[in-house]
């Protein structure tokens, strides 16, 4: 099986992944008005962190990650950084299908238990698993353009309600809350595409990596902070922190005479559409790094298994809603830097001081 | 073979049990409610009445829409809506609220946000609703519909659409009330309806609008009032003023229609004390003459006119800025938002105080007509 990517696939592939669930979990809430710079000052705090991510990678051409951490930290040690990656990929698996489930509880139909959107979802990002890497390469390029028309479309005609008045004044409780919003926004969902680092070692060229790393992140980002910055002008700084699902929110305020009105369920759509990505991506993050640790030839058979014990995690992972919100602003940042920029800059200076050593 | 077979039942299949959702509804099923009134009657209880479509009349041919009132009591609000199902059968649907009309009583008793709370929270119900305080109990609006049977809810709807032809209602959607009473450095101001405006035969009209501090209702504005409250809000775009205009010995009623106004508060902050300018630039037209000896073609009238103009929108403006802020110290035209916006810091220090500052603010109001014309004749017809 041809498992390549284009250079174009892998690059609309972070983009979607970078949007994907952080369209209706919008980043940076604690940050109030001010979540915009949250969100360009999470960017520039990505820079050095997506260079070593691409070092990393330079370093052991062909490799991915988990073989990476083998190679620099030894047979033992190795498999217990496998182990604690895999684990948090496994997490986030399991929260992506929590999120998703929450939000069509949310705003879908109410009498569908939760839990059939979440299996439904698992369902799908095995047929992802099994098509691979570049299968969902070639259905990015496909959905990408309907998602930036829906995402960016119906915006506009929101002008006449935008007020400038609810972003200042700039930075009004100083910097501590701006920052708190950057953190976050840097754990969801910048830093998570850490996981590009096990998926994509098909690409030979590390400096490919570097770019589209560094080019896929900024496009990502850039969408985000436009849609961020329209619903910043429209509900203001406290409903931002507020309500669950502020595009949601925002779009409901949309009506255009008496006809068009009621546009925000495409929100769910786009929604939809890159959670199905992130998932997939995540998943094959997850199945590879359990077939690493356990030597498994055929990792993708377990994959249901997998997914009923993620959604069951999902399904535990908070009692409400309320606590979820709690859990993205409260636990979710500091659990994921660590996993996600801690771990592999310890993993980046042991292979950098190991090279050093053993030139001499 | 076999498998294109088993394919096609199999999407057949998929067919029949895909289609919809668990939790449909369908739409000659669906009480539509369009207007809700609520009231306080005790403690704590409730009294809602509701303004519900009757859809399933409508596939009989005949395109009339008929309402019916329902009423319902409960602990809250929630607790009431529920109970409407011994009273109809079937689960109200909300989605298109255009309507919620709330009673004097709970303005006055600090529980609008509290109210429509839950209207706000729900997924169902769409925050686009015009809110409305009712002169006194709420219900009575319904109530003295229930002969006629006509959607009394689209009429008020509508009546608030259009009334900026009118600048004497200031209507507001939901959200736009919850985001106000969450606001520190704005207050709020609904208008009053009561039944007798729709009902009666009377033609006198009273334009009233309630302010708000906070989630309490303090006091009313009438008329003028509620018009140079818009017109400091920014939000004149019409209307009529009409002057007594003396020149000479001729003495004719004139009335001007407004073709919109443009608005801008600047704080100043200085020494300790804050002060609002105010630029008001209004576009007028020459609509009435009600004396042709008026000769408005010449300069020297036209300028009197306009400075009477001027001098009476200004007065408008003092008059109403004096009462919002020495009888009823309620900050409803956000001047604390635009210190806050301009002065971040000095807002900080006074935020907490700003009930007794706001009160002493100085304005200075500056006022500047713009005659555009008068309409199709230069000349009075005689």
């Amino acid at each position: 099986m041809n498992n390549k990517i284009t250079d174009k696939q892998a690059l609309v592939i972070v983009i979607l992944f970078t949007i994907g669930t952080s369209i209706a979990n919008t980043p940076g809430r604690i940050a109030k008005e001010n979540a915009w710079i949250s969100i360009i000052l999470a960017f520039i705090i990505f820079i050095p962190i997506a260079l070593m991510y691409s070092r990393i990678l330079e370093k052991f051409p062909g490799k991915n990650a988990f073989q990476i951490c083998d190679i620099v930290f030894g047979k033992f040690f190795g498999k217990v950084f496998n182990i604690i990656f895999t684990f948090h990929f496994f997490v986030t698996v399991a929260a992506l299908l929590r999120n998703l489930g929450d939000f069509i509880y949310g705003v879908g139909p109410p009498e569908t238990p939760m839990e059939v959107n979440m299996i439904f979802l698992g369902l799908l990002g095995i047929l992802g698993l099994y098509g691979g890497i570049n299968i969902l390469g070639r259905w990015s390029i496909i959905t990408f353009p309907i998602i930036l028309f829906i995402l960016l479309i119906p915006f506009p005609f929101l002008i006449p309600q935008m007020k400038i008045d609810r972003v200042l004044p700039v930075m009004y409780n100083g910097m501590s809350p701006v920052i708190k919003g950057a953190l976050s926004t840097l754990s969801f969902p910048i830093t998570q595409s850490f996981v590009f680092l096990m998926v994509f070692e098909n690409i030979r060229d590390a400096k490919s990596f570097k770019k589209i790393l560094l080019r896929g992140v900024f496009i990502g980002t850039l969408i985000l902070l436009v849609v961020v910055s329209y619903t910043l002008l429209i509900i203001g700084g406290e409903n931002y922190l507020n309500s669950y699902l502020t595009t949601f929110v925002t779009l409901r305020r949309l009506t255009i005479g008496k006809l068009f009105e009621r546009v925000e369920i495409i929100i769910l759509q786009t929604f939809v559409y890159t959670i199905f990505l992130k998932f997939s991506i995540m998943l094959i993050a997850t199945m590879k790094g359990i077939g690493h640790i356990f030597n498994l030839k055929n990792y993708k058979a377990i994959s249901p298994i997998i997914i009923f014990l993620a959604a069951n995690i999902g399904y535990i992972l908070f009692s409400n809603s309320m606590e979820g919100i709690e859990f993205i602003i409260n636990v979710w940042p500091p659990y994921a830097l660590t996993f996600q920029v801690v771990l592999p800059f310890i993993l980046w200076i042991i292979s950098e001081l190991k090279t050093k050593f053993s030139l001499r | 073979m076999c498998k294109k077979a088993l394919s096609a039942f199999l999407i057949i299949i998929n067919l029949v049990v895909m289609t919809g959702c668990w939790g449909y509804k369908e739409i000659n099923e669906l009480p539509i409610v369009i207007g809700a009134a609520i009231d306080k009657i005790s403690k704590d209880e409730y009294l809602i009445t509701v303004e519900v479509l009757k859809t399933s009349e409508i596939p009989g041919g005949t395109a009339e829409s008929k309402t019916t009132i329902l009423q319902m009591t409960g602990k809250t609000v929630f607790e009431a809506i529920r109970k409407f199902i011994v009273k109809n059968g079937r689960f109200l649907y909300w989605a298109n609220m255009k309507v919620i009309i709330i009673g004097k009583k709970v303005a006055e008793d600090e529980e609008v946000a509290s109210v429509l709370d839950l209207f706000f929270r729900d997924v169902e119900i769409r925050s686009e609703g015009r809110v409305i305080i009712a002169e006194d109990k709420a219900a009575d609006i319904f109530k003295e519909n229930m002969k006629k049977g006509e959607a009394i809810s689209m009429q008020i709807l509508d009546t608030m659409d259009n009334a900026k032809k009118l600048s004497k209602i200031y209507p507001l959607k939901m959200h736009e009330v919850i985001d106000l009473v969450s606001l520190r450095g704005k207050n709020l101001v609904l208008p009053i309806l009561s039944p007798k405006d729709i009902y009666k035969e009377t033609p006198s009209l009273s334009f009233k609008s309630a302010v708000f501090k906070k989630n309490k209702m303090i006091g009313t504005i009438i008329d003028e009032e509620v018009r140079s409250y818009r017109l400091l809000l920014n939000e004149e775009d019409g209307g009529l003023r009409i002057e007594d205009v003396v020149f000479g010995d001729e003495n004719s009623k004139v009335t001007y229609e407004i073709e919109g106004s443009k608005t801008k508060i600047r704080p100043l902050y200085k020494d300790g004390k804050f002060i609002m300018e105010i630029d008001i630039t209004t576009d007028a037209i020459i609509a009435e003459v009600m004396n042709y000896k008026l000769d408005f073609i010449r300069k020297d009238v036209r300028d009197y006119m306009k400075e009477q103009l001027e001098n009476t929108i200004r007065d408008n403006c003092n008059e109403f800025l004096s009462k919002v802020q020495k009888d009823f110290d309620s900050d409803v035209l956000g001047f604390g938002e635009l210190v806050k916006n301009k002065y971040p810091k000095v807002w900080k220090e006074n935020e907490n105080n700003w009930d007794n500052i706001f009160p002493n603010i100085t304005t200075i109001i500056n006022v500047k007509v713009n005659l555009k014309g008068s309409a199709l004749y230069s000349k009075i017809i005689e």
